[in-house]
């Protein structure tokens, strides 16, 4: 039979660790992580030699020499130069954008690829401790200094009296990030100033002037 | 000008014509109005009545009350412009009886209109359709000062709900601080205030003394925080006028609109709702405890 142990504290770091990331994740936004993710490897994959990708690297290097040129000549002094750069920019761009497009299956394939890592880093752990470790004590509470009906409480649903379980301490981590992500957010959020009413006079004033 | 009912006007009218047919002359007059307006005076035709033989009464006495008849002569006027401008004319007021045919017209108007008219019958329909179209857009202000007034509604909302996320922000400040002060405090006054991984330093812990310093403290700091909390979000959402941001008020107040005995229930509920926000926030300041003595544990 398989046995899979942990000390308590290591399975105490270990899950503190696993919601603190999941948390970070939510708080990120996975869409973002997936944008950033997928630039990240644009960049990599094309210094490291990927056809595409080096393809794209180099023509929007050329793409933006050709655009800091065009902005250098003055459209209507040097007409026919200007048109000429015009052209090369548009068909740059144009070229880029064909060769995204035939990146589109690869990058599904990134972001399919980071949705499993996510989920096997953050979800399948947590379900796993659950599952394994459901009648585990994580740390003992120091005797005398709470009372009976908090310490039994502490103890839902499989542990002693006085020991502290999974499904607790999982709850218990949850309610203190989200806490502090609220304590982090709120001093950035837009404040919303208070609306001076409607003066009915001046609409009054304004429909008789009509 | 004597003044005569639409009946006695066509009565003589009626008499003046007879009395024209009486005197002869069908086809001269009859050839006059063929003529009318053509330069070359062509027409022959012969009256009906010139070819009739049936005797025809002429002697009978024919009352002549307007001045302009005279004898076998045409009027200098026409009767017909006559009856058609007694007609056209408009009635003193509105409520003045008019004939048939212009009350048929009235009464076709007032089917057409009559929807729009809030005045009732015997109005003019133009001018019940001019003060509809006014009423309209009278309406149409009111209606500009009505989306001011819900979009002035939807911002102090707003303005009311951002408040009461900053008053809890404040509380929840002041929460995590008092329970983190007082547990800091505990930890280092007594060597024996941490979490443990081991089971046997708890039960070597068990000295039958009860030191229950935090916990009175942690209980009259919650207490006094969150029964203040309770007070100024009460007043505060009362005077705002906000009804909640809670989903279970929603769906109870749209329950109580479709079935009228949820309503007595609806005071209860908000309380309850009310106490239950309060007791998730010990609940959460008990976590944060759980989450202190975890945190000792592995230090």
């Amino acid at each position: 039979m398989v046995s899979f142990d942990l000390y308590p504290s290591t399975l105490l770091v270990t899950v503190l660790t696993v919601l603190l990331f999941k948390k970070i994740i939510e708080v990120v936004g996975k869409k973002n992580i997936q944008d950033l993710t997928w630039r990240s490897y644009c960049q990599v994959a094309g210094k490291l030699g990927h056809s595409k990708l080096s393809e794209i690297s180099n023509k929007s290097s050329e793409a933006r020499k050709v655009n800091l040129q065009r902005k250098a000549v003055s459209a209507q002094d040097e007409y026919a130069k200007w048109t000429k750069l015009n052209r090369q920019h548009d068909k740059l761009l144009a070229e880029i954008d064909q060769l995204n497009q035939g990146l589109a299956s690869e990058k599904a394939g990134v972001v399919k690829y980071l949705g499993l890592l996510i989920s096997v880093l953050t979800t399948l752990p947590i379900w796993f401790f659950r599952l394994w470790f459901r009648k585990a004590v994580l740390f003992h509470l120091p005797p005398g200094y709470l009372p009976y009906p908090i310490e039994r409480l502490f103890g839902l649903p499989f542990v002693v009296l006085g020991g502290v379980g999974l499904t607790v301490w999982m709850f218990s981590v949850n309610s203190v990030l989200t806490s502090l992500e609220f304590l982090i957010k709120f001093p950035f959020e837009t404040p919303v100033e208070k609306p001076s009413p409607v003066d009915k006079s001046k609409v009054e004033e304004v429909k008789h002037q009509n | 000008m004597s003044t005569l009912t639409p009946e006695e006007k066509r009565r003589l009218l009626k008499e003046r014509r007879a009395a024209k047919m009486a005197g002869g002359n069908a086809t001269g007059r009859l050839n006059a109005i063929l003529n009318q307006g053509n330069s070359v005076k062509s027409s022959t035709v012969t009256s009906v009545l010139d070819k009739d033989e049936s005797p025809k009464p002429t002697n009978a006495p024919i009352p002549t009350p307007i001045s302009k008849f005279h004898g076998d002569d045409d009027p200098d006027t026409s009767d017909i412009e006559q009856l058609l401008s007694t007609r056209v004319s408009p009635a003193p007021s509105p409520l003045a009886p008019q004939d048939p045919t212009a009350s048929d017209i009235d009464e076709m108007f007032k089917k057409m209109f009559g929807g729009q008219s809030g005045n009732g019958s015997g109005d003019d329909p133009l001018t019940s359709m001019m003060m509809s179209m006014m009423q309209q857009s009278q309406k149409d202000e009111g209606d500009t000062t009505g989306l001011q007034d819900q979009a002035y509604e939807a911002q102090l909302l707003k303005y009311n709900m951002y408040n009461l996320k900053k008053l809890k922000y404040r509380f929840l400040v002041v929460r995590y601080l008092s329970v983190v002060v007082n547990f800091v405090y505990h930890f280092f006054a007594s060597t024996t205030f941490r979490g443990s991984s081991h089971a046997f330093s708890r039960a070597a812990g068990m000295s039958g003394y009860y030191n229950n310093g935090f916990f009175v403290t942690f209980v009259s700091l919650e207490a006094v925080v969150l029964s203040s909390y309770l007070v100024i979000s009460s007043r505060r959402k009362a005077s705002e006028n906000i009804s909640s941001d809670n989903l279970v008020l929603k769906v109870v107040s749209m329950a109580a609109a479709v079935v009228p005995a949820v309503q007595r229930f609806q005071p209860v509920i908000v309380q309850l709702v009310k106490y239950w926000e309060v007791l998730s926030m010990l609940v959460g300041d008990l976590a944060l405890v759980a989450v202190l003595f975890g945190l000792t544990s592995v230090l």
